[in-house]
C-alpha cells in the first residue's frame, strides 16, 4: 500500500481535520461557546454518562506479537552479565512518524560493548506497516549510528514539518535530520549539539515560549571504560560500582536558534545552578500550571531537579521545596521511569517514577502545582513494588473504560540479584495496575495474558495505538533481548470507545505537534486531561498524541485543547472511536 | 544436665527475649565480618563439630511435616546452605496451632548464646555463621532457626528471613522467642510488599502479646496501604499508647507521630500533621524524616522561615546518624551502587527492647533514622 493511500485511510474515517478557534479564551473547560464541531456531529444526542458506567468493568487483555511483527531487533548494551554500570541502563526506543503516513513508527538507537563504545551492530530504523507489522529501513534511512546510545527524543528542530531524532550517546550526542524522503541526515555539528560524556534521557520542549523545541539532556556519570571503578558492596555480596560515589555529569538544556541549530543555554537558564546529579530521565511540561514549561529530572540516588520555568528559558530550582525531590520520607530515590497523569481528578498533572528494589515507586499528587505530595500508599502502589526495580512506565487507559491504568517494566541492573540474596530477581516480570474506583489494582496475568507473567531484563517501552485500532500498545526493550510487541486487545476498541486526539500548528512550525498543550475529553460528566509532553517513559519518547479511553456507550465527547501558548480551543460532538486532528487557526491569539 | 534456659525479662507484664542493638548505620557497615567475630564464629564452629547438646532429643518430636521440609537440606559439613526462599504460600499458616513458649522445659544449644552475643554487637554475618553452623547438625532446632533467620534479617535478606522464620512457627517447638517470631516473620512479608501475611503475622503477634507496640505499628502502615484511614489512625495510637510510659521507647513513638501524621495529611488535616511531626522529632530530634516533613506542611502553611529552620534540622539530624545531607557521596565502598543508599527500614531501633519490638522498620522508610540517639 502506498504512503498516500495509507494516510487515507487512516485519517479520512474520522473526518476530523476540525480547525476551531475561538475568540474567548480562559482556562479549559470554561464557558466557553461551542461555536462548531464535526459536521458529522449529532447535536441534539443526549451523551452524558452516568458516573457508574465508569465503573471498571473491563479487562486489561494484552499479547505477544513479537513473533508475527518483523521486529527482530536485539537491544545491545554490553555483555550480559553486565560487569560494569555502563552496561545496565539499556538503550531507548523513539516512535517517530518519519514518513509522515500518519502511524508510528519505530527508532531504536541501541548500545555497544565496553570494548568498542563506537562500534555497536547499529541503531535501527522500523517502518510501521500497519497490523503490527514492520519493516526494517534502517540501510535506506541513511542512519549508519554505531556509537553506544541510550536514550532518544524526537521532534522537529528546524520546523520543516518532519520530525527529527536525537540521540543521547556515551560520547558526542547526535542529531539526525529528517530530510522527508526516508532518509536523515546527522547535522549534530552544524546544529551545535555533542559534547562528550554520557547522556541518558532527552526531552524536547518549548521552554522560552517562542515557538520553537529546545532540549534537555540528562547526564549520569564520568565514566571511563578503561578506568572501571572497583567493585563495591551491596547486600554483602561484590557488585559493580556507581552511581554512589562516582562524579556526576552536568546536564545541558539547549535552546534552539530557531533554525534548528542550538546554543548551550545551561548557565545563564539556571539548570546548572544546583549541583550535578545522576541524571537519568526528563519530562517538560507544566507541573507547576503557570503556563510555563517545567522541567523535571529523574535523578538516580538524588533528590530529583525541579526546574519552574519563568518562560523566559531561565529556571529556579524548586524541587526540594515542592516535594517532588524525594518521597514521603525526605529520602532520595533512584527515579528511573516517569509518568504523567491526573490521578486524583484536580486537573493538574501528577508524576509517577519508578525507583529500586526493596524501595517502592513513588506518586507525586499535584496539589497546587506548588506543592506535591507523595500519596503512593494511598493509590496501593507501595508496597506491592518492593520486589521490583523498576524502568519503563506509563499511565494508559489500557481497557477503554475511562480512567488510566498503569504499566511498569522491571529488571534488576545486579546479575547476583535473586530473592535469596535480595529480595528481588534479576529477571522480573512487569507490575500492571488497572484503576478501580479511587485505588490501583494490581493485574494478575491469568487476567492480562501470559507476556505478564514472564520475567526479562526490561528497560525502556513506548506507548501508542500502533494498530490503529483504537487502544494503546507497547513495545518493550529488554537489556540486551529482542524487542518485543505487546498488542492490546481491549474490547472496547472495536466497539469505539476511544478517542485519539493529536494536533496541529500550521501557525507554529517549530512545535507543531503542541508539545505542552493539554486537551481535554468530556463525555457528559466525566472529564479526563491528558498532557502533551516532552520525554518519555524511560530513556524514550512518549507519542505526541492523547488517548482516551471512554465509558462504554460514549458516542460523543467534547474536547478542549489549551495550546502551550494558553490558547484555548473547544471542539464539540466529536465522534468517539475514531482519530482527531485539532487544527490550531493561526489567526488565533493567546 | 540440661543447660538452663535463656531467663526472660519482663517488662511493663509481658516477656522479653533478648537484647539486641542494632542500628542502620552499623548494619551498612558490617557487610563483611570483623575479625574479631570471625575469630569467634571459628571458635563456636570448631567447638561444635561433632557435639551434641540434649536438645538433639527433640529432633524425635519434630513433626512429620516438619522433617519431610528439612530433607531438601543437604547440609554439607560446618555450614548450612542458604535457607532457599520460598514462594509465597498460598494459604497462611494456622497459627493458631502454634504452641506458646516453654520456657521452663525448653533446652537448648549453648551456641546460640554466642549467636545472641554476636546479634547484640551487630554482627550479624558472623551469627548467621554460627547459627549455621548448628543446624548444618541439627537441623530440627527451631530456636536456632528463628535466631538465624533474624540474622539474616538484620542484613535485610527478607525472603530468606521469611523462609527461615516460616520454619522456626512451623517446627512446632515452643521454643521461648516463638511468640515474637511473629513479629519478625511480619516485618519480612511487610518488606517484600506481601501484605495480607504481614497483617496476618502482626494480628497473631498481638494476639499473643497484646501490650506489644510495634506490631500495631506495623498494622497501621499495612492500613495506610490499604488506604484504611481510620484503622490507621487507631493502630498508630494504640502503638502510642503501649510505648509512651517507657523510656526506652521514645524513638518508637516518635516513628509512630510520624506516621500518624502522614495519615493526616493523607486527609488534607495539615495543621494536625504538623503537629504529629512536631511530636515525633521532640521525642526524637534524630527522626530526620520527620524534620522533613514538618518543612513540608510548613511551607505549604505558608511558615516559610520554620521551614527552613526544619530543614536545617533535618540537616543536622542526618549527620548526627551518619547518614549524609544530599549532595555529599558516601565512598564507593560503603554505598549502595545505582540504588538508593539502603531500603527504608530500622533494625530494632531500641537498645532495651526485646527482638520483637522497634523493629524494622517502617516500610516507606520512615524509621531510616532511627539509629540510638
Amino acid at each position: 500500500m502506498t504512503t498516500g493511500s495509507r494516510l487515507v485511510r487512516r485519517v479520512a474515517p474520522a473526518l476530523a481535520v476540525v480547525a476551531v478557534c475561538l475568540p474567548s479564551c480562559g482556562p479549559a473547560g470554561n464557558e466557553s461557546p461551542r461555536t462548531a464541531a464535526e459536521p458529522s456531529a449529532n447535536q441534539g444526542g443526549d451523551q452524558t454518562v452516568a458516573p457508574s458506567a465508569l465503573a471498571t468493568q473491563a479487562a486489561i487483555h494484552l499479547t505477544d506479537v513479537t513473533a508475527d511483527s518483523g521486529l527482530d531487533a536485539v537491544m545491545t548494551s554490553g555483555s550480559l552479565p553486565s560487569q560494569q554500570i555502563l552496561e545496565v541502563k539499556g538503550g531507548g526506543l523513539a516512535l517517530i512518524d518519519f514518513d509522515n503516513d500518519g502511524d508510528f513508527d519505530l527508532f531504536m538507537p541501541n548500545g555497544a560493548s565496553l570494548a568498542d563504545p563506537e562500534g555497536g551492530p547499529g541503531a535501527r530504523l522500523f517502518e510501521n506497516l500497519g497490523g503490527l507489522r514492520f519493516r526494517d529501513v534502517t540501510a535506506a534511512s541513511g542512519i549508519a549510528h554505531h556509537r553506544w546510545s541510550y536514550g532518544t527524543a524526537t521532534g522537529d528542530v528546524d520546523g520543516d514539518g518532519r520530525d527529527d531524532l536525537f540521540i543521547a550517546c556515551f560520547g558526542p550526542d547526535v542529531l539526525l535530520r529528517n530530510l522527508g524522503d526516508g532518509r536523515f541526515e546527522d547535522i549534530s555539528e552544524r546544529a551545535g549539539i555533542g559534547g562528550a560524556g554520557w547522556s541518558t534521557g532527552a526531552a524536547f520542549g518549548d521552554v522560552d515560549g517562542d515557538g520553537d523545541l529546545d532540549l534537555y539532556v540528562a547526564r549520569y556519570v564520568v565514566f571511563d571504560p578503561a578506568k572501571p571503578p572497583s567493585p563495591t558492596i551491596f547486600r554483602s555480596l561484590p557488585v559493580m560500582a556507581g552511581p554512589m560515589g562516582l562524579e556526576a555529569a552536568p546536564d545541558t538544556l539547549w535552546i534552539n536558534n530557531g533554525d534548528g541549530t542550538f546554543t548551550d543555554a545551561s548557565e545563564r537558564s539556571g539548570v546548572h545552578a544546583p549541583d550535578p546529579s545522576y541524571g537519568l530521565n526528563v519530562a517538560i511540561l507544566d507541573l507547576t500550571g503557570d503556563g510555563s514549561a517545567d522541567i523535571l529530572v529523574a535523578n538516580d540516588s538524588r533528590a530529583n531537579f525541579l526546574f519552574r520555568g519563568r518562560g523566559d528559558g531561565s529556571f529556579e530550582e524548586v524541587g526540594e521545596a515542592s516535594g517532588i525531590a524525594t518521597n514521603m520520607e525526605g529520602l532520595e530515590q533512584a527515579t528511573m521511569g516517569i509518568a504523567i497523569a491526573d490521578v486524583d481528578g484536580n486537573g493538574r498533572p501528577d508524576v509517577f517514577t519508578t525507583n529500586f528494589s526493596s524501595d517502592t515507586n513513588t506518586l507525586h499528587l499535584n496539589l497546587d502545582g506548588r506543592f506535591f505530595d507523595d500519596r503512593t500508599q494511598q493509590y496501593g502502589l507501595g508496597a506491592v513494588s518492593r520486589p521490583y526495580l523498576g524502568w519503563a512506565c506509563a499511565f494508559a487507559d489500557l481497557d477503554l473504560d475511562g480512567d488510566e491504568d498503569l504499566l511498569v517494566f522491571d529488571g534488576h541492573v545486579y546479575p547476583q540479584a535473586s530473592r535469596e540474596a535480595m529480595d528481588s530477581d534479576y529477571e522480573q516480570p512487569p507490575l500492571l495496575f488497572a484503576r478501580d474506583g479511587k485505588r490501583f489494582r494490581k493485574v494478575e496475568a491469568t487476567e492480562a495474558g501470559a507476556w505478564l507473567a514472564e520475567r526479562h531484563r526490561d528497560r525502556t517501552a513506548v506507548f501508542a495505538d500502533l494498530d490503529d485500532d483504537g487502544d494503546v500498545d507497547v513495545v518493550v526493550g529488554e537489556l540486551n533481548g529482542p524487542l518485543r510487541i505487546l498488542r492490546n486487545d481491549a474490547a472496547g476498541a472495536s466497539a469505539g470507545s476511544w478517542l485519539r486526539v493529536r494536533l496541529d500548528d500550521p501557525g507554529t512550525p517549530g512545535n507543531r505537534h503542541g508539545i505542552g498543550a493539554t486537551i481535554d475529553c468530556i463525555a457528559g460528566s466525566a472529564e479526563q486531561r491528558r498532557w502533551l509532553w516532552g520525554g518519555g517513559p524511560f530513556q524514550s519518547t512518549t507519542a505526541p498524541e492523547a488517548h482516551f479511553g471512554l465509558p462504554s456507550g460514549t458516542e460523543r465527547v467534547d474536547v478542549v485543547v489549551t495550546w502551550p501558548n494558553g490558547q484555548v480551543q473547544r471542539v464539540d460532538g466529536v465522534a468517539a472511536g475514531a482519530p482527531l486532528v485539532v487544527r490550531r487557526e493561526a489567526a488565533a491569539s493567546p | 544436665m540440661l543447660p538452663a534456659p535463656i531467663a526472660p525479662r519482663r517488662r511493663n507484664g509481658t516477656f522479653s527475649g533478648p537484647i539486641l542493638e542494632v542500628d542502620r548505620k552499623s548494619t551498612r557497615r558490617t557487610a563483611f565480618p570483623s575479625a574479631a567475630g570471625v575469630v569467634l564464629a571459628l571458635l563456636v564452629v570448631v567447638a561444635g563439630c561433632g557435639r551434641g547438646t540434649p536438645t538433639d532429643r527433640a529432633s524425635s518430636a519434630t513433626p512429620p511435616q516438619a522433617r519431610a521440609d528439612f530433607a531438601g537440606v543437604s547440609p554439607t559439613p560446618g555450614s548450612e546452605p542458604p535457607t532457599p526462599a520460598v514462594a509465597p504460600k498460598p494459604t497462611f499458616m494456622d497459627f493458631r496451632s502454634v504452641p506458646r513458649p516453654n520456657t521452663t522445659a525448653f533446652v537448648d544449644d549453648p551456641r546460640i548464646d554466642v549467636a545472641r552475643r554476636l546479634l547484640q554487637s551487630n554482627q550479624f554475618p558472623e551469627a548467621e555463621m554460627v547459627l549455621r553452623t548448628i543446624l548444618a547438625k541439627h537441623p530440627d532446632r527451631a530456636r536456632a532457626r528463628f535466631y538465624l533467620a533474624l540474622a539474616i534479617h538484620k542484613q535485610k535478606r527478607y525472603a530468606q528471613a521469611r523462609s527461615g522464620f516460616e520454619r522456626a512457627i512451623e517446627a512446632g517447638q515452643g521454643f521461648p522467642e516463638i511468640d515474637h517470631a511473629f513479629h519478625f516473620y511480619g516485618w519480612c512479608l511487610y518488606y517484600l510488599g506481601e501484605l495480607p501475611a504481614a497483617q496476618a503475622a502482626f494480628e497473631e503477634h498481638v494476639r499473643r502479646v497484646p501490650t506489644e507496640g510495634d506490631s500495631y505499628f506495623g498494622l497501621g502502615l499495612i492500613a495506610i496501604e490499604d488506604d484504611r484511614v481510620q484503622e490507621a489512625i487507631t493502630d498508630f495510637k494504640t502503638a502510642i499508647d503501649l510505648q509512651k510510659d517507657n523510656p526506652g521507647r521514645k524513638a518508637d513513638v516518635a516513628k509512630c507521630h510520624a506516621r500518624l501524621g502522614d495519615v493526616y495529611l493523607r486527609l488534607d488535616r495539615v495543621e494536625e500533621a504538623g503537629d504529629e511531626y512536631l511530636a515525633a522529632v521532640t521525642l526524637y530530634p534524630n527522626h530526620y524524616e520527620a524534620w522533613a516533613k514538618r518543612a513540608r506542611v510548613l511551607s505549604r502553611l505558608g511558615r516559610e522561615q520554620e521551614a527552613k529552620s526544619a530543614l536545617r534540622e533535618q540537616e543536622a539530624a542526618m549527620r548526627r546518624v551518619g547518614r549524609l545531607p544530599e549532595g555529599e557521596s558516601l565512598p564507593p565502598a560503603e554505598s549502595s551502587p545505582d540504588a538508593p543508599p539502603e531500603p527504608s527500614s530500622d533494625p530494632l531501633s531500641d537498645p532495651s527492647a526485646p527482638p520483637t519490638e522497634g523493629a524494622d522498620g517502617d516500610g516507606g522508610g520512615g524509621a531510616a533514622s532511627m539509629e540510638q540517639p
